[in-house]
């Protein structure tokens, strides 16, 4: 973990010091209660990663709660239409504090390839977001990702916005990077 | 279940179409729009399946006064559940400002079929129950799949 520091004779000491925030941030991050806000095909890859293959349980991001009152983290998980804009921002101010927001794909994120009138380019036009996952739809690696990205987040009490980064460069950047490497 | 023969009688009689086709389905006057509904659920079209508008826009020095105005276009559609699933379609012409006699007291699952076909054409049908949008937000301002609606209007607070 390295926020907590073992008191006086090594590892068997039997106490620790740590400041409270830490504390704090180390209980919440493992037990994440998530409100999936699921509304297009982005729903079946949160399946894959919520199923025991990928098993976000191993995080402690495992119960989901179909009330905003009982979650701590709100996964908006598919195109968001004008018309549900105040329905997620209404689910959003139901939910207690702390609450983290995690923009599951592109649409999500940015409205994805919907340029049109009836699609919001992006969530954060309503609610901050924590996390964005891109990718339509992303691997379950990439969620993994994001998950662990937020839980950091969590630890260390940051509340920027963060984006999940390819796990590894694209084939052109790839190429840039021999390229200046080569200089 | 009418015959074709005896379709063909009905709609030469009563509504004065004589020509049609299964691309070209018979186009009736909208005041009979409902009329025909009506003759057609008393023969076992009982099933609403579905109201589809578009838009055409004005046509600058057509001799029709329709036209040059600019109309919407509807097609409707029943089925008879009864006799071997046949379909039944007819077309109406409404002026953008005119308004359709609602099918809603006929076949109740007319309700949000013209709800949709409002919100996004802007069809006014009359004496419709709920007459309010189904799928945009209630203070959307003008008809997305009219042809004259700019794609980029802006429309806060979201974009």
């Amino acid at each position: 973990m390295g926020e907590m520091t073992f008191g006086g004779g090594g590892e068997d000491a039997n106490f620790f010091t740590t400041k409270f925030d830490a504390l704090l941030g180390w209980a919440r991050k493992y037990s994440l209660f998530q409100y999936p806000f699921v509304t297009a095909c982005c729903g079946m890859e949160f399946m894959a990663v919520a199923s025991p293959r990928y098993d976000m349980a191993r995080f402690g991001a495992e119960a989901p709660r179909f009330s905003p009152r009982q979650a701590d983290v709100l996964w908006v998980v598919g195109t968001v239409s004008q018309r549900q804009g105040p329905v997620l921002k209404r689910i959003y101010e139901q939910m207690t504090e702390p609450k983290w927001v995690i923009s599951f794909g592109t649409c999500a994120s940015c409205g994805g390839f919907y340029d049109n009138y009836t699609t919001i380019p992006g969530i954060d036009k309503v609610i901050p977001v924590d996390v964005y996952i891109p990718g339509c739809p992303p691997r379950p690696e990439a969620v993994l990702d994001g998950l662990m990205l937020l839980m950091d987040k969590i630890q260390n009490g940051n509340k920027d916005p963060i984006v999940v980064p390819p796990r590894e460069l694209p084939k052109l950047a790839q190429l840039r990077v021999k390229k200046e490497a080569a200089r | 279940m009418p015959t074709p023969e005896e379709f063909r009688a009905l709609l030469e009689d009563d509504f004065g179409v004589s020509e049609w086709s299964e691309k070209q389905p018979p186009l009736i006057e909208a005041v009979d729009h409902h009329r025909l509904a009506e003759v057609l659920k008393e023969r076992g079209y009982t099933l609403y399946v579905f109201v589809v508008a578009s838009h055409r826009p004005g046509v600058e020095g057509a001799e029709d006064a329709l036209t040059a105005a600019g109309y919407i276009e509807l097609a409707t559609g029943l089925r008879s559940p009864t006799e071997n699933s046949q379909l039944a379609i007819w077309r109406v012409r409404v002026g953008l400002d005119e308004q359709l006699a609602t099918l809603v007291d006929l076949f109740a699952g007319a309700d949000w079929q013209e709800r949709e076909q409002f919100d996004l054409v802007g069809v006014r049908f009359a004496g419709h129950p709920d007459p309010r949008r189904l799928m945009l937000p209630e203070d959307w301002e003008g008809h997305p799949l009219r042809r004259d609606y700019a794609i980029n209007t802006p429309h806060p607070p979201w974009r």
